[in-house]
């Protein structure tokens, strides 16, 4: 190992070693100074966890050690609801960069309970704490602190911008036409427009849509933009004036959305770069610009916009914003949908299918798009039908089952299995003959399965005698659905299947069918030595019998690593009487992962009389165990947990403290520590 | 927002992380966990906490481990990606060896070479640049964490995908069409190893300071810190001095390794190894 790295481990061993209070301490605050930011981050960590905020808080006044004060206020923030009284105190601090980090940190920590003591320091002489406490205030979401703030954005130019960020992140109605008159002379204009964009308030559009036409540069429209799609809602009088205003000015506003729809416009954020391919890179979906040109385009009727509207609908990125949105403002496409269904670009076809809201009145319209030259839209039209249960395309549907292939034959299916039972019994039943290829049998059956039909039980049932494991299983599936003995010897039987996979699924099958002989045949697989018990021990905690508790014990002292595992989620789930000592026992056990398991389902059976076995399991040197204390003393709701939470919150691991302070933020907010 | 447990995902992500030195955390996690779903329902397990017990103790824990691996590699590359790299071989790195390489071969690693696509557009640069017909030799190592990859790229029969920047005359020179797929020539193929090999515990010896060149491009952006600074380090261990390792466009060593110089020629960023680096 060079040189170098090796003293690092050996600092950070430092850290992590015991060693007496008070050496450890003097070795915390040496490290939060440390050259090396990886031995500050770990003592930042520890810092956090042991020592008090009273003695890290004179660190924040320290103006010659700028990495030291930056490590303590980590801490103290990294410290959340049990720093907040020590740093609700530094508020009166006389020296005002003490106060102005004081607010730095309550506003991390949202210490929404401070906000009385954070809009007093709106009154302090120093210009620095002011904004650090507008900040805060914004973070905390003080909305008393609104009016105050409405002021502040007459005053000198750093608290306007910083009160400006503040009433955005509070969002109040009440500050957006104070925003809009910012509106685009000032200082503030572009974050007082991203503002109006968080607070989203009707009342702004109309002056956002004045102010749209009078913007001449990208810079500015993008924003506008932006700001007035969020205060546009549904049944607006304003949505028909911004439809026609903007449909009238086709060199200017028009011209812009149709480039932002056309992904001309740049600024938009880049999406996942590892996910897309280069030459694809940012343009997946449509990025919050698009969205927001979009909605303009839908909500204010431009029809001539929305062929490249319903063009980002050809992905699931696209499809997952657009359609809502199409919901949204229903009927938004209602004049343009014959138009869209065929339109020369495959894509606008494709996305018209896709978002549109279609009724059976396109009927005709999707049919004909059955027998379209694209593939792609053959399968969108298949989609389409299945919602709309238009039986009158089932012979199309068939035909294509039988005839096409992949997402075409695939989207056939999926529609057909939206049709009434009724529909299908009457053709359906040449699909599942044994002479059928296995590709329109394996569909087939799934369509039978989502339908719910039982027409053809018979089939089904000879069908789970087919030689393809993959029929196997999708016959079961339906022989699940089915009722009575028949059905349930069926599936008995089908555990003794030589395919692995088929014995899975069936087990499955069987956990959520709990009835008749499934129990006692379930409890007679236990005895099998072999890698199906792994299942069956998983299937008997699923269906959660009483009976199953006391085997599955017995069953533990000779079981596998992995089924022990499985013994103790599944007596969990069981939660009989003795299951609680059962799990505290294994907590004995060395292996660590049993103890977590034993953790987790002491976790969910947890009562008030457990706190004790939490408040030890807090202690627990393994990280999982600690989050499953922390997980249980969420659910207790006793005023006892709050000390032992507050530890939790401040643990080294990330996930400990960020599931204690979730269990912490649930409390009634009087229970917090008081502000000064 | 995610809808997996914390603490499962961090026993998946640590497990990714410590078994091949890959950090999916950020934006990436919707990426693993987007490739995981599917192999959670077909071993019918529920959740992500199920999927670890799985991989840690059940008895089919080292086969699960190799699916995972493909599952969590499946990137895809094309041909001819990033082409300058190519150019910089054949114009900066080849000339002053010219003289070695009259009584050796050209040694290269080409480390996450997924399905060969990488290694092969080096190939047809070398065949193209008529370096065969001067008497010069290479040998090209290629290795994937996806053992499937690797199957792949030793058939090189390829997906019309990989071919999106090969124009017309590029893919009837060196490519025999097959039905939908494209077949690499052979006279493309020559001098090309592949071998499955896990980068963050390579097991595969592949000798010292024997490479002239290392491409290891769009991978790195995947390892944590840790086995960033561990594999870059092996990276020097595995290069001739002076060698040079080719990392993609977004991936650089600047300021992290001192064994490493940093070199921008003619618009291409490189990394050559220090005479001093051990």
């Amino acid at each position: 190992m060079p040189r170098a790295a090796s003293a690092l481990t050996a600092r950070l061993n430092a850290l992590a070693s015991p060693a007496d209070h008070a050496l450890r301490e003097a070795e915390i605050f040496s490290a939060l100074e440390d050259e090396s930011p990886a031995v500050r981050d770990v003592a930042i960590a520890w810092a956090a966890r042991c020592i008090e905020p009273a003695r890290l808080a004179p660190l924040v006044g320290s103006p010659d050690n700028a990495v030291l004060r930056n490590a303590a206020l980590a801490a103290l923030t990294r410290q959340g609801p049990y720093a907040i009284q020590h740093v609700g105190g530094m508020l009166e601090d006389p020296d005002p960069d003490v106060v102005m980090f004081a607010c730095q940190i309550l506003g991390e920590i949202k210490a929404v309970e401070c906000w009385p003591a954070l809009l007093r320091l709106l009154k302090h002489e120093q210009v620095n704490v002011v904004q650090a406490a507008i900040e805060a205030l914004g973070r905390v979401r003080a909305r008393d602190a609104v009016p105050r703030l409405i002021e502040i954005l007459g005053e000198e130019p750093w608290l306007q911008l910083a009160a400006t960020d503040a009433l955005g992140e509070i969002g109040d109605p009440l500050a957006a036409p104070v925003l809009v008159g910012l509106v685009p002379e000032s200082f503030v204009t572009i974050p007082a427009l991203e503002a109006l964009r968080k607070i989203g308030a009707p009342e702004a559009a109309e002056p956002l849509l004045t102010l749209l036409f009078r913007s001449d540069t990208v810079e500015l429209r993008s924003p506008i933009v932006l700001a007035l799609a969020a205060s546009l809602h549904p049944g607006m009088p304003l949505l028909e004036r911004v439809g026609r205003r903007i449909d009238a000015d086709r060199d200017g506003i028009w011209r812009y959305l149709a480039a932002v729809l056309q992904g001309e416009v740049s600024g938009e954020e880049p999406l996942d770069p590892l996910n897309a391919t280069d030459d694809r890179r940012g343009t997946r979906g449509g990025g919050p610009l698009v969205r927001a040109a979009a909605t303009l385009a839908l909500s204010g009727g431009l029809e001539s916009l929305h062929p490249w509207v319903v063009r980002w609908g050809v992905d699931r990125e696209g499809v997952a914003w657009l359609r809502p949105l199409v919901r949204r403002f229903h009927g938004c496409l209602r004049a343009t949908l014959g138009s869209l269904l065929a339109h020369p670009d495959v894509r606008v076809r494709q996305g018209a299918l896709e978002v549109g809201e279609l009724t059976l009145d396109d009927l005709s319209r999707i049919n004909g798009l059955l027998r379209d030259e694209s593939e792609q839209i053959r399968a969108a039209a298949c989609r389409a039908l299945g919602p709309l249960k238009a039986v009158e395309a089932i012979p199309d549907l068939l035909q294509m089952l039988q005839d096409s292939t992949g997402q075409e034959r695939d989207a056939a299916a999926a529609a057909l299995a939206h049709m009434p039972a009724q529909a299908l019994e009457l053709s359906f039943a040449p699909f599942l003959q044994s002479d059928v290829d296995e590709g329109v049998r394996l569909r087939a059956v799934r369509v039978v399965e989502h339908s719910g039909c039982r027409a053809f039980d018979p089939e089904i049932l000879e069908m789970a005698h087919a030689e393809s494991a993959a029929l196997r299983r999708a016959a079961f599936r339906v022989v699940a659905q089915m009722d009575g003995s028949r059905a349930e010897v069926a599936l008995l039987r089908a555990l003794a299947d030589p395919e692995e996979s088929v014995q899975t699924e069936v087990l499955d099958l069987l956990a959520k069918r709990p009835g008749g002989r499934t129990l006692a045949t379930l409890l007679a697989l236990l005895n099998t030595n072999d890698s199906l018990r792994y299942h069956v021990i998983r299937a008997l905690g699923r269906l959660g019998a009483a009976q199953a508790a006391a085997p599955l014990q017995t069953l533990y002292g000779s079981a596998l690593l992995h089924e022990k595992i499985e013994i103790l989620a599944a007596l969990a789930n069981i939660a009989s009487t003795g299951t609680v000592e059962f799990l505290r026992q294994r907590l004995e056990e060395s292996q660590v992962e049993i103890r977590r398991v034993a953790a987790q389902g002491l976790a969910d059976l947890a009562g008030p009389s457990d706190l004790p076995l939490f408040s030890a399991l807090a202690e627990d040197p393994d990280w999982a165990i600690r989050n499953e204390a922390a997980r249980a003393l969420g659910r207790l709701r006793v005023p006892e947990r709050r000390p032992l939470l507050l530890v939790l919150a401040r643990d080294l691991e990330p996930v400990v403290a960020r599931t204690a302070l979730a269990a912490l933020s649930g409390e009634p907010e009087g229970a917090a520590s008081a502000p000064a | 927002m995610s809808e997996v447990a914390e603490a499962d995902w961090k026993l998946i992500a640590d497990f990714v992380r410590e078994r091949f030195g890959l950090s999916f955390e950020g934006a990436r996690r919707d990426i693993l966990e987007a490739r995981l779903r599917s192999r959670l329902c077909d071993l019918h397990l529920h959740t992500f906490r199920e999927y670890y017990h799985y991989l840690s103790f059940h008895p089919a824990r080292d086969a699960e481990t190799s699916e995972l691996s493909r599952r969590i590699t499946n990137n895809e590359t094309y041909f001819f990606r990033e082409p300058h790299h190519f150019a910089f071989i054949l114009n900066q790195v080849i000339p002053p060896l010219h003289s070695v390489l009259r009584t050796r071969p050209l040694r290269v690693l080409s480390a996450g070479c997924s399905s060969g696509e990488e290694p092969y557009s080096l190939v047809v640069n070398l065949v193209d640049s008529g370096l065969e017909l001067q008497g010069y030799r290479w040998e090209i190592d290629a290795c994937d964490l996806n053992a499937t990859r690797i199957e792949q790229a030793r058939k090189a029969l390829y997906e019309p995908g990989s071919l999106r920047v090969c124009d017309d005359e590029v893919r009837q020179r060196c490519f025999i069409r097959s039905g939908e797929r494209f077949q690499l020539k052979d006279r493309y193929r020559k001098g090309v190893n592949f071998f499955q090999s896990n980068l963050a515990t390579p097991t595969v010896g592949l000798g010292w300071a024997g490479y002239d060149v290392i491409m290891c491009r769009n991978m790195l952006i995947y390892f944590h810190d840790d086995a960033f600074l561990s594999l870059i380090g092996h990276f020097s261990r595995l290069l001739l001095p002076g060698g040079y390792l080719l990392l993609g466009h977004s991936e650089s060593l600047v300021d992290r390794m001192p064994a490493f110089e940093p070199l921008f020629l003619n618009g291409t960023m490189a990394y050559r190894r220090t005479q001093e680096a051990t």
